[in-house]
Order: structure tokens, then sequence, then C-alpha cells
């Protein structure tokens, strides 16, 4: 390297160091307001595992993906079975992940009855890679603070548990809109983690390969 | 190795450091072994095609050069052949054994050839047309033939554009594997930006859409026209994004080690016309085409009006067979082709800048061709012919439903962010290009740019390490 050239990659690196302290700055800022939003009004998903993780009370817990979560009616088995009921099921999730977060729920409470619902699609290599990204999205949240949540991250996801460690912003990755707007905005349907959907209704013909 | 992983970045920095570090006469060797590593990360045996079109073609090279007559051509059909031989061995030969067997199939006959079964080596259109450049190039007199095996091998294997362009040509880069390179201070920030806002596209725009687009297009019987017209829509910002940010990144990483590459998209959204939106997409691609196939073409057409449009549509049938073994693939590029032939018609025919203010001509410009792009995009990404046709009618109908299920998911409010930080980037570089963040003078302002450009990035962005839509093709 020339004399020239040496000059040009200390200004390189110069600049780059005070850009990384710059980000390294604004990350933790905006990460701890991050972090305050979600611990003080969590939305949606993060409230129902919020609730399933640090003060489950319920006698009856249901764990599922999607056809959980908007299948089943926790008012129904609270009328029939006049026992309380909390659905902990999760979009896009499978046994990998119930299996986790049932772990941390029963440290703290055993509850009466507790419903899987599994289907074989979700047996699949692509539904435990989609699964682990789902517990990775809610768990990041709390692997500076629980070290049982920091174990099953190293564990399934040590690349994910980096980039959580480097960055604070990083563990609400795709959370900012509901934690900065909140209830004001979004209307939240959830009914101890039942989360009905309206308007479903399919018009006109489908082929059997596409019927679910 | 994807650009979107980590072991990409950490691949980048060594390999640029050590580039720097050795002296000039080693650093093909490094970029060519970079380069194979690069590829064989993916499918390492394949490098062994790559291997065979390289051989192939190195040598059709200089015996075009050496030669002369009909020898001369007869080499270079022989490279072309062997070429296209691979590509339609790996990529054409299920299809067109289906349809044998379609056909078949209609009198009653079965096709005792099955289809073979094997995976696509990566980026093998891309290559391919990349040293097919070479030899029509040498052939043409445009450029010396390469004696250095390495330096050719390099200008094929090259790791930025190797599996997704843009493909180059020899007399673009050859020469610039030995030109002796400084590490420069100013290249290589202007490198890292165009690799930082490829970044942006490729994981917050197009990795953010592909949720809602994918989840719509493997279902399309369940969906509203409404959903689908939208899903269609974003599909072009996503293929766009996902696309130009690879450009972007190839570009950025080639710029700071001192490399130049053809520019591969210019703000195709912003183009006034249909034909100016292809002009403006996938450039490399599509002059590849107008260079090699339809000038000679155009030649022989001797100014006959239809034959120059048929052309036209000929070579977006090319192009849309290129992308993919698809009759989606071929009859999206028929659909482009016949767009811009009708809008050439209708322009030299009606003449409507006569009538109408160069501003609405603008204005109605950008969003008609943007439609006519985006609709023709759903047989792009449709998964087959009979799903791209219930998509078209359903669109066509406005096929009842609603476009949610319920109240719009939070995701939606992303896609929206996303696209429109898009697209308000772009009309201030198309229309404003004194208007500028990262390029801004004010250290203060460029620095919140780069900032502002992370933390997006870190906040909306998609790190699930999806693959690049063009890494198939």
């Amino acid at each position: 390297m020339t004399k020239e050239e040496v000059k040009h990659v200390g200004k390189f690196f110069k600049k780059f160091i005070i850009l990384l302290v710059l980000l390294f700055i604004t990350d933790r800022i905006i990460g701890t307001l991050l972090e305050n939003a979600y611990k003080n009004a969590p939305q949606g998903d993060i409230k129902t595992f919020a609730h399933s993780i640090t003060d489950p009370t319920e006698d009856i817990f249901i764990y599922g993906s999607s056809r959980a979560v908007h299948g089943y009616d926790t008012r129904v088995f609270t009328d029939s079975l006049n026992l309380s009921c909390f659905n902990s099921g999760r979009e896009n999730s499978n046994i990998l992940y119930h299996t986790s977060i049932l772990d941390e729920m029963l440290k703290k409470h055993k509850p009466k009855v507790i419903v899987l619902d599994v289907s074989a699609r979700e047996l699949t290599w692509r539904s435990a890679e989609n699964s682990k990204l789902v517990l990775a999205s809610m768990i990041l949240p709390y692997v500076h603070s629980d070290t049982s949540f920091a174990n099953i991250a190293r564990q399934l996801f040590p690349e994910e548990l980096m980039k959580a460690q480097v960055s604070k912003i990083y563990a609400y990755n795709s959370m900012v809109l509901s934690l900065a707007v909140g209830k004001r905005k979004f209307k939240d349907k959830n009914l101890n983690g039942y989360v009905p959907i309206h308007g479903t209704k399919i018009t006109g013909k489908i082929p059997a390969s596409q019927k679910s | 190795m994807l650009f979107n992983s980590l072991d990409f970045v950490g691949f980048f920095f060594i390999v640029t450091a050590l580039f720097f570090v050795l002296p000039h006469k080693y650093r093909w060797l490094l970029l060519l072994m970079a380069s194979c590593y690069f590829y064989m990360d993916f499918i390492p045996i394949y490098i062994l095609v790559l291997g065979f079109t390289i051989v192939v073609d190195y040598f059709a090279g200089i015996f075009i050069e050496k030669s002369a007559g009909a020898k001369r051509k007869w080499f270079l059909r022989m490279s072309i052949a062997a070429n296209i031989g691979i590509l339609g061995f790996f990529k054409y030969f299920n299809f067109i054994n289906d349809n044998i067997t379609f056909f078949l199939k209609l009198f009653h006959f079965t096709n005792p050839i099955t289809d073979l079964s094997f995976i696509l080596p990566i980026g093998l259109s891309f290559h391919t047309f990349q040293a097919m450049s070479y030899t029509i190039e040498v052939y043409r007199g445009n450029q010396k033939a390469e004696r250095k095996f390495g330096i050719y091998a390099l200008y094929v294997m090259f790791y930025p554009q190797l599996v997704a362009g843009p493909i180059e040509r020899p007399q673009n880069i050859i020469h610039q594997f030995y030109e002796p390179k400084k590490f420069n201070y100013e290249r290589a920030v202007s490198g890292l930006k165009i690799v930082l806002w490829g970044y942006f596209k490729k994981l917050v725009v197009a990795d953010r859409i592909s949720i809602y687009v994918n989840a719509v297009y493997n279902n399309p019987y369940h969906h509203s026209g409404k959903t689908l017209f939208v899903a269609t829509i974003l599909f072009w910002v996503q293929i766009y994004c996902d696309f130009s940010g690879y450009s972007d990144i190839a570009i950025g990483t080639a710029k700071v080690m001192g490399y130049d590459l053809m520019q591969n998209f210019r703000r195709p959204i912003l183009g006034k016309s249909v034909a100016e939106k292809w002009n403006r997409w996938h450039i490399s691609l599509y002059s590849w085409f107008r260079d090699y196939v339809y000038t000679p073409l155009a030649r022989k057409a001797r100014r006959n009006r239809t034959k120059l449009l048929a052309y036209i549509v000929v070579i977006f049938l090319l192009s849309g067979l290129w992308h993919g073994a698809n009759w989606t693939f071929i009859i999206w590029g028929g659909f482009s082709g016949l767009s811009v032939v009708v809008e050439r018609i209708y322009k030299d025919k009606v003449k409507p800048q006569k009538y109408i203010p160069k501003i609405w001509m603008t204005i109605f410009g950008t969003i008609i061709a943007f439609m006519v792009t985006a609709l023709s995009c759903l047989f792009f990404r449709a998964l087959n012919v009979k799903d791209a046709l219930h998509i078209v009618k359903s669109i066509a109908t406005m096929k009842k439903g609603p476009l949610f299920k319920g109240s719009p998911p939070i995701n939606f409010y992303y896609y929206i962010i996303a696209a429109a930080l898009l697209i308000i980037v772009e009309i201030f570089q198309e229309y404003l290009p004194q208007v500028k963040l990262i390029n801004n003078k004010n250290v203060v302002i460029r620095y919140a740019g780069y900032i502002i450009i992370l933390m997006v990035i870190l906040m909306i962005g998609v790190f699930n390490g999806s693959q690049f839509i063009y890494f198939q093709f």
C-alpha cells in the first residue's frame, strides 16, 4: 500500500468508527424507548405472549397455530366448563414455539387443562423454521433479562441472539409501529388470546389443491 | 452465499481487505478464488458446469480471433451452441419434455422420456449470457480474445455479479482487471452508500412486501379481486426492489474495490411510457437482447415497420423465456412486447403530445405505464397459467370480497410505508437531484441520513435471509 492509500484507509476507519458510535448511541436511545413501550402497553400478539409467560392465571390454556388463535373461542370454554380460559396460540407457529413457551408458563402456574392443537402440516421443516422466527420475534426482547429465554435463543437461533445483543432495536424489529401507535390507532380484538376474524367468506369455486 | 447474510458481510470485508493488501499481480487470483468460494457456497458441484463453459468460451475466443471467414463464424456458432446447449439442458429440458408429454397425451400416447431431477445451477442464465457476450464481441472485433485464462475466468465469475448480474460486456470489465487499483476513500464510501441503499430496497421493501404477496399469490382462489389487484401492484414493487437491490449491492461492492459495473436499473417506476419503463428496467439484459438479437434482425428488416414491431415482440418473448421455463413467463414476455408495440402505434397514429400538455403527459404516462407493467407481472408471479388466468378474471371482474379479513393488519401499514419511502426517494432522485440526504455536503445531514436508513432497516427490515428472486434464473 502506498502512503496515500494508508492515509485514505485511516480516514475511512476514522469516519467509520464515528458512524458506529453515533449508530450505537441512537440504537440504545430508540431501543430503550421501544423497551418501555413494550413493557407498558403491549398489544396483540405481544400482549398474549407477555401474559402467557409473566402472569398466567387461567384454568385452561390453549396452544396452537392460527387455527387455534382464530378457532378456539375462549368465551365458549368458560361458558361451557365454568373455567377461565386463555388462548396462547400464535399465527405461523408450530410445536417448537408452543413447547418453549409452555415450559416457561409451567414454571409459574399449573393450569387444569392444556389444549394443544397440532396438524400434520405443522410438522414440516419449513413450519419449524417459520416457528423459530416467530419464537425469535417474541423472546428476543426478554433475552437480556431472562436466562432461560437466552438459553433457548442460543440453542435455536444463535445468530438472532447475537444480533439482538449487538442492537437493542433489533429485538423490537417489526413491532415499532404497534408499539409507537399502540391502542390509539389499532383496535385490539383480542379476547383472552382469541382473535375472531370477520368477513372471511370465500365466494367462487376453490380447487381441491387449495382447500385446507 | 446470499448478499443479505452475515456470512457475506464477513466475506466481503475479508476479501476487500486482502485485495488492497496484496500486490496488484496477485489480485486477480484472490478475486477468482473468492468467486469460486462464493459460487460453491450454493451447490459446489455446479462449479464444473461453469468451468466447462469457461473453458469452451476461452478457447472459442482465441480460435475466433485467429481464424477468418466461414471458420470464424463456425467457432462462434460452436461456442453459442455449447452455451445454449447447457442452458437448454438444465433450464428447459423438463419444460420441453412436459409439453411433449401434454401434446402426446392429446392423442392418447405416452412419453417414454421422464423428467430430469436436479436443481438449476444458480445464476445460469446470467453467466451464460455474459459468456456469449464475450465470444460475440470477439467475433465482431470489438474485443481482443483474452489470452490469460485466469482473467477470462474472472470475467465470467467475478463474484459481485456472478449469480444475478448485471450481465457485463467484456469491453467494460476485462480491462479493469489489468488496472492497478488503489484504495480511495471517496470511492469506497460512494460504493458503500450504493450497498446501503441496496440493502434498504431488499430488506425493508422487497422482503417486507413479499410477506403479503406470497400469502395472496400462493392461495389466489381464496382472495377477492381487490386483494389480488393490490398484491399484483405490490409484487411489481417487490420484484423491482429485490432485483435492483441485488444490483446495487453488486455494483457497490465492486466499486469499493475500484471496479465499475454497468447500471442495471434507472428508476423504472418513473418511466413516462411503457417503452421507457423497459428502457430503465434490467438494462444489462435488455441491452444484451438489443445488441445481439434485435439490432442484427432490424438491419435485415431494412425499415420494414411491421417486421421491426414484430421483432420487438420476439425480443420480449425471448426475455420471458430467459426468465423461466414456464408458459407464465412466455405470456408475460409476449404481453410486455405487445404493450410496447401498441403504445408505439398509438403514439405514432394519435400523437397525444399534440393535444395534451407535457405535465399531464408525464403524470398520466407514468401512472398508466406503471399499471400496465405492474399488471403484466401477475403472469410473472403466478404459479401456473391456470392461476394467472384466475387472477386476471378476478381482477377484471373485481371478484367480490373484502380487501382484508377484518381491518387491515398492522403489517399492511409497513408495506405502505416501505413502498412510499422508496417512491419518495426515487422522485427526489429523478426530479430534484439537488436535494440530497446521504450524498449531502453537510456532514450533519449526511450522517443523519446514514443513521435514519440504518435505523429503518433495523426496525422494519426483514431478516429471514430470503433468497433474491432472480437467483432462480
